[in-house]
């Protein structure tokens, strides 16, 4: 469904964030994208979505195919309007706007009234604290129910694929759980996700397949299970201890394979 | 002016409360500044531009019609109708044009600016003021042009005060105006703007066009200046479009920075209170202490006092820092 291949990304003419990175999100998979911060994850995201120019980002090399088509330089109107939806980083909600003025934003690549009707109805159910708010000034949510929202918002595109990004930063665990069950719903509901994450253990306990990113490299792709029981991971991204120190030299070995293909 | 008109301004004038004209002529003054600082803090909210040229473009927009509705004779030319409705088209031709107008001026001026931050982009518009009105200025030269408006200097009798007939028009067609604001960003369009003016990048991710959002409130901005700056030129304000025109936003400026400069009600309140104040003290403060022309300046004064008390004016959003 979306393949980046081999992307290179530079910032201002000068820093190089991604070196060629490569990953694949299917249809109807859960596809995690983890990684440390500034491993290139958030700029991965614009990158798909086409917001790179506002941080005076350019692609150098690769491409980014959506079924099939190539949307590497399209705008990024085209590209929600293809079907590819991003819950940014940090929500970024409009908080002057109330809950249904802000739905109505998410939608407006959405010229069909009954689809809106639908999508909107779609939002209500699937989070309850919403539809009692819907003319309340979303700025005065609690940060659950403006994550909520931001999700809501883009749902109201009915997106192919959707990007979050860190959905679950700033919210208590049993919030993140809450988001964790809505995202597997939305994926059950026929949206392929794409879900960037720092909260590994949450992001893995519910992705069909896992990348790993370390400054602007993937380092490790493989089966979420695979990954879950992979030492390093289980080291570096669960905070998981063997128990017994371990000498420096052996940790990371996965830096220092030599990967020809992604 | 009819032979009972003007017995009846002489007959009256001793039942003629002072205040009530004093209020209607500030009101009517008070629309003015309202529509050209509502204008101002469309382009300002939704672009981020300070828009130094909102003068030009009021002046530009009322020759504009000057042009169509004397010059071209539009549409009397063609069809022989009821003057009002006449002129009527000829208002809404040459808002058409003053729309294109700012749609086009963005595009070439201040498309380029994105980005830029907000000192560059305002000098950016000052330097769009002095060519707009340099073309302006050589096309009207010594002579204003007449709006050709149907009212001309017909005035109403309430009978405690008089009213001119531009006046009730003016008021008819800003409350229309605001009314027509205050939809329009209810509507999906207006709500990608107000999305916009919070978070660009945020509104971009959602699909909005925000070029095509700037278009828009450069459009919008241009036509209410427009029709500002034909309120300006018609009786009882001075008649025709005078190069000068653009003076009138200058006396605006306290109005959108009492109102706080990013809220469209402030800016209509902003205006009305402006224009009141500076109505009453013509009317009033004609002591020879004061001097003449003493309400020239009153708007300024209530500025100051105002930003004294809040210094983010009366609507305006206040800017939270951390120290």
């Amino acid at each position: 469904m979306l393949e980046v291949s081999n992307l290179e990304v530079v910032y201002n003419d000068v820093v190089l964030v991604l070196r060629g990175i490569s990953l694949e999100a299917r249809q109807g998979q859960i596809v995690a994208l983890l990684g440390a911060n500034g491993a290139g994850k958030t700029t991965t995201a614009r990158a798909i979505t086409g917001l790179l120019d506002v941080h005076e980002g350019d692609i150098t090399k690769g491409a980014i195919r959506f079924e099939g088509e190539d949307i590497t330089h399209t705008l990024p109107s085209d590209r929600v309007r293809k079907g590819i939806s991003q819950v940014m980083e940090g929500r970024r909600i409009f908080a002057e706007l109330t809950v249904d003025e802000n739905l109505a934003a998410g939608g407006y690549v959405n010229r069909d009234r009954s689809l809106m009707h639908t999508a909107h109805d779609r939002v209500m159910t699937l989070f309850p604290p919403l539809a009692g708010r819907r003319s309340q000034v979303a700025g005065y949510m609690s940060g659950g129910e403006q994550q909520m929202l931001a999700i809501g918002r883009a749902l109201m595109q009915t997106p192919k694929l959707m990007i979050l990004d860190e959905p679950s930063l700033g919210l208590a665990p049993l919030l993140v759980q809450r988001i964790a069950d809505i995202i597997v719903e939305i994926n059950r509901q026929g949206t392929a996700v794409l879900l960037i994450e720092q909260n590994a253990h949450m992001a893995l306990s519910i992705a069909n397949h896992g990348y790993v990113m370390e400054n602007g490299k993937m380092v490790m792709d493989g089966v979420a299970e695979k990954l879950q029981a992979d030492e390093d991971i289980q080291e570096f991204y669960l905070g998981l201890h063997a128990g017994q120190r371990k000498s420096f030299r052996e940790v990371k070995h996965y830096k220092r394979r030599k990967r020809w293909l992604s | 002016m009819t032979a009972e008109v003007m017995s009846g301004v002489i007959l009256g004038q001793a039942e003629h409360s002072q205040l009530a004209g004093a209020v209607v002529s500030g009101l009517s003054l008070g629309t003015i500044y309202a529509l050209l600082a509502m204008g101002f803090v469309i382009i300002f909210k939704a672009t981020q531009v300070v828009n130094f040229a909102h003068g030009a473009l009021a002046t530009v927009g009322a020759f504009i019609t000057a042009g169509v509705a004397v010059e071209l004779n539009f549409p009397g030319r063609f069809l022989d109708v009821h003057p009002l409705f006449g002129w009527s088209i000829s208002v809404m031709t040459a808002l058409v044009l003053s729309a294109l107008m700012g749609i086009i001026l963005e595009r070439i001026f201040l498309r380029p600016m994105v980005g830029e931050d907000l000192f560059s982009v305002a000098i950016v518009t000052l330097g769009m003021n002095v060519i707009l009105m340099t073309i302006v200025t050589d096309y009207i030269g010594p002579d204003p042009r007449s709006m050709a408006d149907p009212w001309g200097d017909a005035v109403a009798d309430l009978g405690f005060v008089i009213i001119a007939h531009t006046e009730i028009a003016q008021f008819i067609v800003a409350v229309a105006l605001v009314l027509l604001v205050a939809a329009f960003f209810r509507s999906r369009t207006g709500i990608a703007m107000r999305a916009t003016a919070f978070d660009q990048e945020a509104a971009r991710a959602q699909g909005i066009k925000v070029g095509a959002i700037f278009a828009i409130a450069w459009a919008i901005g241009a036509v209410l200046a427009t029709v500002g700056g034909i309120f300006g030129s018609v009786y009882p304000r001075r008649v025709g479009v005078y190069s000068d025109t653009a003076l009138l936003v200058f006396r605006a400026f306290p109005a959108i920075i009492l109102g706080g400069l990013d809220s469209v009600v402030g800016a209509v309140i902003g205006g009305l209170s402006v224009g009141v104040a500076e109505a009453l003290a013509g009317s009033y403060l004609n002591h020879p202490w004061f001097g003449t022309g003493f309400s020239g300046i009153v708007p300024y004064l209530l500025m100051v006092g105002v930003l004294f008390i809040r210094p983010y004016g009366i609507f305006g959003t206040e800017e939270i820092r951390r120290v």
